[in-house]
């Protein structure tokens, strides 16, 4: 679904990102891990068109989307961002509205379809009972379920999510990660997420891509790439890999 | 009937009150009914067999009505540009006054100006060019100084509006001191006395004022994206430089007509989109028209306050709304920090 071709992106003429390559396929999740400053958000920025690369391309069902217009790219592409910052007094049901944009037109008039989709996004996102909140009174892991729901209301194809559950507690973490991977599922979304928390890629994510110094390190199932020799040689320290006695997902502890 | 449901009935029978209040009150009183009824008789098709003063005809029609409107459509700019500035800041105490856009577009006014006085109905368009040329350069550095990341906070913003308002008042002065002939009158339409009459600034106004709203109003939608920041409001599929480019002038196009014919009135561009904001909630869709309505009821009520608390002497209305807005800026500024729909 989502092809990445050898992109080298930065900032100020320094590439942060160095040919990266691979792909996502419709309904995968592919978790994106490496240490701060890896190239994660960098790669997000580059995959959404708000920062420019400077060679390589990215492909959607095998169509490049380099060349395309901002409406275009926002009906191929949905970005959580990191730390996504929302206005704090547009309602939910405003904000989810908002993540129509791309099929409003200049004057921003929902159609019928727009407001059933903004409907389906809260029930899938369970807003529904805080349709008509102002945002700034919702609690933190509320309000990034508020991120997601407008990124779904692009009915975009393809959804980016730059650190999800940053400042969440474990139980909404869980919550919003469970709601991404029923929807990558029910939709065929191809999903890209960069996450710090190696546990919570090793337990959602398909497949994983470790980042490091802009670069792919390596890439594949959670158990191949969550080895104690691989994250020691990117972090820079020891760890225990061990395997959850439930779900069987990789659980990374340092020594 | 709830006042929440119907915005525009409500803001419309607010501005007609005012500008019949406005038109009513005066050295000589006409009843507002007499107003009316000299108003109706006006429109084509329609007769009345005068019972009023024939005086009233004059002083109704060639005083105050160019008069009242000149201060409505003020008012309305005011408003409106004010709204759209606090949108395109992603900050509440965003104000064509306080941001440093109206010092900004004084400049320019006064180099035409002081360049030449205006005596005909092409200098009256001269201007609110040279206006619309000093503010806009304003917003741009103010917005180039303020710009920090998704939202633009105040210290900045009010930081970046005070140095260029200083700036553009230091050379506002310096060009009135070289000219002491158009002293007095400059001083006076800075304050905001609106030294000019009669229909032609009126005129000259309106198309400065219609094309500049209607690029706001047109703007509702793409104001409401990019409150979530350039960045985001890319990633919803805005175009983000156009959008901005549409505001930016349009708001500018507003401003300077205000305060090329009006002068430098503080505070209403502030204390109109605050209060639909209250009422309505943060829609730029409504806010922008609903603000430039609301702008206009304000402006005439501060008007009529202007000439009648120290009748038969009237005061510059800019002195009336920066005495009723500096408290209410003091209250948001405190209610900014501790409400969460900021």
């Amino acid at each position: 679904m989502l092809t990445i071709n050898g992109l080298t992106a930065g900032y100020g003429g320094q590439p942060v990102i160095r040919d990266i390559s691979f792909s996502v396929g419709a309904g995968e999740i592919l978790g994106l891990i490496g240490p701060n400053g890896a190239g994660k958000s960098t790669l997000i920025k580059a995959i959404s068109g708000v920062l420019a690369p400077f060679q390589g391309d990215v492909t959607l069902a095998g169509e490049s989307i380099s060349h395309w217009g901002v409406t275009e790219r926002a009906r191929g592409v949905a970005v959580v961002p990191q730390g996504g910052y929302l206005p704090k007094a547009f309602t939910v049901s405003q904000t989810v509205l908002l993540g129509r944009t791309p099929y409003l037109g200049w004057l921003g008039r929902p159609r019928e379809a727009d407001q059933q989709a903004v409907q389906t996004v809260l029930a899938q996102t369970d807003l529904v009972g805080l349709a008509g909140r102002p945002v700034g009174e919702l609690s933190g892991g509320e309000q990034q379920r508020v991120l997601l729901a407008r990124a779904l209301a692009q009915a975009a194809p393809v959804l980016l999510l730059d650190e999800p559950t940053t400042y969440l507690d474990l139980r909404h973490q869980t919550d919003i990660l469970r709601i991404v991977k029923i929807l990558a599922k029910e939709r065929g979304l191809a999903v890209l997420m960069a996450v710090h928390d190696l546990n919570l890629a090793g337990r959602y994510a398909d497949r994983v891509a470790l980042l490091a110094g802009g670069e792919v390190r390596a890439l594949g199932v959670p158990g191949e790439v969550l080895t104690a020799e691989n994250l020691a040689a990117v972090y820079g320290m020891e760890v225990q890999v061990m395997v959850h006695p439930l779900n069987g997902a990789p659980m990374v502890l340092p020594n | 009937m709830n006042i929440k449901n119907r915005p525009y009935l409500w803001s419309i029978l607010l501005l007609m009150a005012a500008l019949i209040l406005s038109v009513a009150i005066g050295a000589v009183f006409i009843p507002p009914g007499t107003v009316l009824r000299m108003l109706v008789s006006r429109l084509p098709g329609v007769v009345i067999i005068p019972d009023w003063a024939a005086a009233y005809s004059a002083i109704l029609f060639e005083v105050r009505l160019p008069h009242a409107l000149l201060i409505l459509l003020t008012g309305a700019a005011l408003g409106g540009s004010g709204a759209a500035y606090q949108g395109l800041f992603r900050n509440p105490l965003a104000d064509p006054y306080l941001i440093g856009v109206a010092s900004g577009a004084g400049l320019g006014a006064i180099i035409a100006l002081t360049a030449n006085w205006p005596g005909t109905l092409a200098g009256w368009y001269a201007v609110p060019g040279a206006a619309f040329i000093g503010g806009l350069l304003t917003v741009l550095i103010v917005y180039a100084l303020a710009q920090t990341g998704p939202s633009m906070p105040t210290a900045t913003l009010i930081l970046a509006g005070v140095a260029i308002s200083a700036f553009a008042s230091a050379l506002t002065s310096f060009l009135m001191l070289r000219s002491q002939d158009e002293l007095r009158r400059a001083i006076a339409w800075l304050l905001g006395g609106s030294a000019v009459a009669g229909w032609e600034p009126v005129l000259a106004m309106l198309p400065y004022i219609a094309v500049g709203m209607a690029g706001l109003v047109l703007s509702g939608h793409a104001l409401n994206v990019l409150q979530f920041g350039e960045e985001q409001a890319q990633q919803l599929g805005l175009n983000v430089r156009r959008a901005k480019n549409l505001i930016i002038i349009g708001a500018s196009l507003t401003t300077a007509a205000a305060v090329a014919f009006s002068g430098i009135i503080g505070f209403v561009g502030l204390v109109a989109p605050h209060v639909v904001r209250f009422i309505w909630g943060e829609d730029y869709r409504r806010l922008i028209p609903l603000a430039a309505l609301g702008g206009a009821s304000a402006l005439l009520l501060a008007d009529v306050l202007a000439r009648t608390v120290l009748a038969p002497q009237a005061l510059p209305v800019g002195i009336v709304t920066a005495l009723a807005g500096v408290p209410f800026f003091l209250w948001i500024l405190r209610r900014a920090r501790r409400q969460v729909y900021w």
